[in-house]
């Protein structure tokens, strides 16, 4: 069952627990699911709020402020670049807060990692395959009619068409859409198969329990097994006698906390009152007894949690961290041309042509190259931000609001930066920043292909009038090219990735290919933090393949013992 | 190595509001005359607001008072607190300070007066065009803000699309650039 904070009140100690899932997410809810549908005691934690649909959707800023976290303001911290953080935070996560455009993990991403020594991923596992087609049945995804793309993304099908690239209809999890314009808001209409009317839903039948406004402060490893390192390697180096007691120590202590290898404490508190300034809301303790532990809080709070507890072997959580930069354009067409970019379903077309899973394509340059472009359009307030100046002229522009297309560049980022438990440090690289010129460019000659008059990119103080300014987008400054490669330009991201990656070392990663990690057993990392690249598409189902594919591998792991 | 332009940035966007914005902001509105009654922002903080919402959206509806960005934020944050509003209050005693500051700052910072704008922006534009305008909760014949700018707002109860959404005719958006790749 799903316990809000105001049903508690008074501290509570959960016991016999088999599984803590903090977060409920893409992969929190995955994970709750297929774990309790075995038979197993399972209780999430997630810091956000539940809000039951018919408080969802249809209010802009509301909505923002309720199930995105409080990063807006926060962005990256780069010795070039400042990225702008979007993350779900309310029961359900991302997936409630996300357009849910949905891509399997594409296999040359699944190559790379293959690559990297975590063979499980190769794309010639057919039970990859499988677990993405068994996602697909249950979130009962399927492509967007071609009569349901809304104007603005119908701008980007046919600019595509007459520059003669790759574009497609993208997949969403609902087979019935009110196509209503709010769906980064919430699905009011309880349409949207997010995690809340799926995964959630089946693993409250199976009994597991979610705790909503229960923030996670710390996690207690309350003795050391003999897989846990450095353990193993103490009892390595022990000759059989002394191994046998140190053995005996630690059935000992398994004993003392009743096989509870960790203990989760959280404070609870009803992040939905309204409160008067400066008062705190009443929290409680929750504190959670339980053999095994996942962090599936996604790439920006995982590392944070782990951090706070001070689990931090070797230095390496919180490293390796990226994301995809995304930029935006703004177009203006003619007052005839009616686009109302913020009615339908926001984003349903994708140019993937430069996509980095077509990179075995003849024209592919991997120095340019790899990035998708989306239709993308934004309600008011949105929108004015994304418009340039102030005053009078910001008005003018405001009151071509229907007028307006826009698309944008999401770059899959080869640059790595860190999460602290402060800050998030990240910056483009030298290739990301020809992505973003490139894509852009593209993004331009696209508007230019469909009539557009004026093209207001995330480059401040950069117009585009007519196609033969384009080149204003490399954004010279003293004959120095500087593209996006400046705090002033306007990055956004919604899809982080990295911070416990995944890897067969142990020195140079956090967790092990089933997400498990490397020097404490018993605690899992599963969610977008363990991702060890970018993925070059909309990330959610990939999230959940992930989780999938873990619940597999500690159920499995569960029956060997 | 951090160069002296970093570090000053780095500084006055991330301890100085840090300093001088405290975390929770305990100070209570504070009713003064001549001003609507406050639920939320303080005096002052309404002030800013006001101040410059006129600088950056001087529209009719705002300049007359007609629109109220101060209240409409006051009122909306009380509704809806909010972490992210928090640290906005704090960005809002920044610009303050840091406005008399421009000339001085302007060489160690010469983007100051572009991030200045950019919050300042951020601020009036919630009170106006987000829904912290009051305008979703009003009947379309009430509002003033959104159908200026042609926005339908929230959809109403018992609405239901239509079979197909509306088609583009490509003839009418002409190919500015003509051929392909």
């Amino acid at each position: 069952m799903i316990i809000t904070a105001d049903q508690i009140t008074q501290s509570r100690v959960l016991a016999d627990i088999d599984f803590a899932i903090i977060g409920s997410g893409a992969a929190g809810g995955v994970l709750a699911y297929y774990l309790s549908k075995a038979g197993y005691k399972v209780v999430v934690l997630e810091k956000g709020a539940y809000y039951p649909p018919e408080y969802l959707g249809m209010r802009e800023v509301a909505m923002w402020t309720k199930i995105l976290s409080p990063t807006t303001f926060q962005p990256t911290h780069g010795k070039h670049t400042r990225v702008s953080l979007l993350m779900g935070q309310c029961y359900g996560g991302g997936t409630v807060a996300s357009e849910s455009v949905t891509w399997k993990l594409p296999d040359p991403v699944l190559q790379d990692w293959a690559d990297m020594g975590l063979k499980s991923f190769s794309p010639g596992n057919p039970r990859n395959a499988a677990y993405h087609d068994e996602l697909y049945r249950l979130l009962e995804v399927r492509p967007v009619e071609d009569k349901h793309h809304n104007q603005n993304n119908q701008l980007l099908k046919l600019a595509c068409q007459r520059e003669g690239i790759e574009w497609g209809s993208v997949d969403r999890p609902c087979s019935f859409c009110m196509r209503c314009g709010f769906c980064t808001q919430g699905c009011r209409y309880e349409l949207k198969n997010d995690t809340p009317t799926t995964f959630l839903k089946w693993a409250n039948e199976h009994g597991a329990d979610c705790y909503t406004g229960c923030e996670v402060t710390n996690i207690r490893v309350n003795y050391e097994d003999e897989d846990d390192f450095p353990m193993r390697e103490r009892l390595k180096a022990r000759g059989e006698s002394s191994k046998d007691e140190l053995k005996r120590q630690i059935q000992a202590r398994r004993k003392n906390f009743n096989g509870y290898k960790f203990t989760i404490t959280a404070e609870v508190s009803d992040r939905r009152e309204t409160l008067s300034r400066g008062g705190d809301p009443e929290r409680f303790g929750l504190t959670v007894k339980a053999r095994q532990v996942i962090v599936s809080a996604g790439a920006l709070a995982s590392p944070r949690i782990l951090l706070k507890s001070r689990i931090n072997g070797g230095g390496r959580v919180g490293k390796r961290f990226t994301l995809h930069p995304t930029a935006f354009t703004v177009a203006i067409f003619p007052k005839d041309v009616i686009i109302d970019c913020f009615e339908g379903i926001n984003d349903t077309v994708e140019c993937t042509h430069y996509a980095y899973f077509n990179r075995d394509k003849d024209y592919y340059d991997p120095e340019r190259h790899g990035f998708y472009i989306e239709a993308a359009g934004s309600l008011p307030w949105g929108i004015a931000n994304l418009l340039p100046g102030s005053g009078k002229d910001h008005l003018d522009l405001m009151r071509r609001y229907r007028n307006m297309g826009g698309m944008e560049v999401a770059i899959k980022s080869d640059s790595y930066g860190e999460i602290t438990e402060n800050e998030v440090r990240y910056d483009i690289s030298d290739a990301d920043n020809e992505r973003l010129i490139f894509g852009n460019k593209l993004v331009a000659k696209l508007f230019f292909h469909v009539g557009a008059k004026v093209l207001y990119p995330s480059l401040p103080g950069v117009v585009i009038r007519s196609p033969h300014e384009i080149d204003r987008l490399e954004n010279r400054v003293n004959g120095k090219r500087i593209g996006f490669k400046t705090k002033q330009s306007h990055l956004h991201s919604g899809h982080p990735f990295g911070g416990n990656v995944m890897g067969t070392d142990r020195t140079n990663s956090v967790v092990d290919e089933t997400c498990e990690m490397h020097d404490i057993k018993g605690l899992h990392v599963c969610d977008a933090s363990a991702f060890p690249t970018t993925i070059g598409v909309n990330c959610c189902l990939s999230i959940m393949f992930l989780a999938r594919k873990t619940a597999d591998h500690i159920l499995e792991k569960i029956k060997g013992a | 190595m951090v160069n002296r332009r970093d570090f000053f940035s780095y500084m006055f966007f991330s301890a100085v509001p840090a300093v001088l914005g405290p975390r929770r902001l305990k100070a209570r509105p504070s009713q003064k005359q001549g001003l609507p009654r406050l639920e939320y922002l303080t005096a002052r903080e309404y002030g800013i607001i006001s101040r410059i919402s006129k600088e950056i959206i001087p529209s009719e509806p705002v300049l007359s008072g007609k629109v109220d960005i101060g209240l409409n934020i006051d009122r909306f944050i009380a509704k809806n607190q909010s972490e992210d509003f928090v640290i906005m209050l704090r960005y809002l005693r920044l610009i303050s300070l840091a406005d008399p500051l421009v000339p001085l700052i302007r060489p160690f910072m010469p983007g100051i007066e572009d991030d200045l704008l950019s919050l300042k922006r951020v601020i009036c534009f919630v009170g106006y065009y987000g829904d912290a305008n009051g305008e979703g909760d009003m009947s379309p014949g009430d509002r003033i803000i959104w159908p200026e700018i042609g926005f339908g707002g929230p959809k109403p109860d018992g609405w239901f699309p239509d079979d197909s959404e509306p088609q583009l005719d490509p003839a009418r958006l002409p190919d500015l650039i003509g051929g392909g790749r």
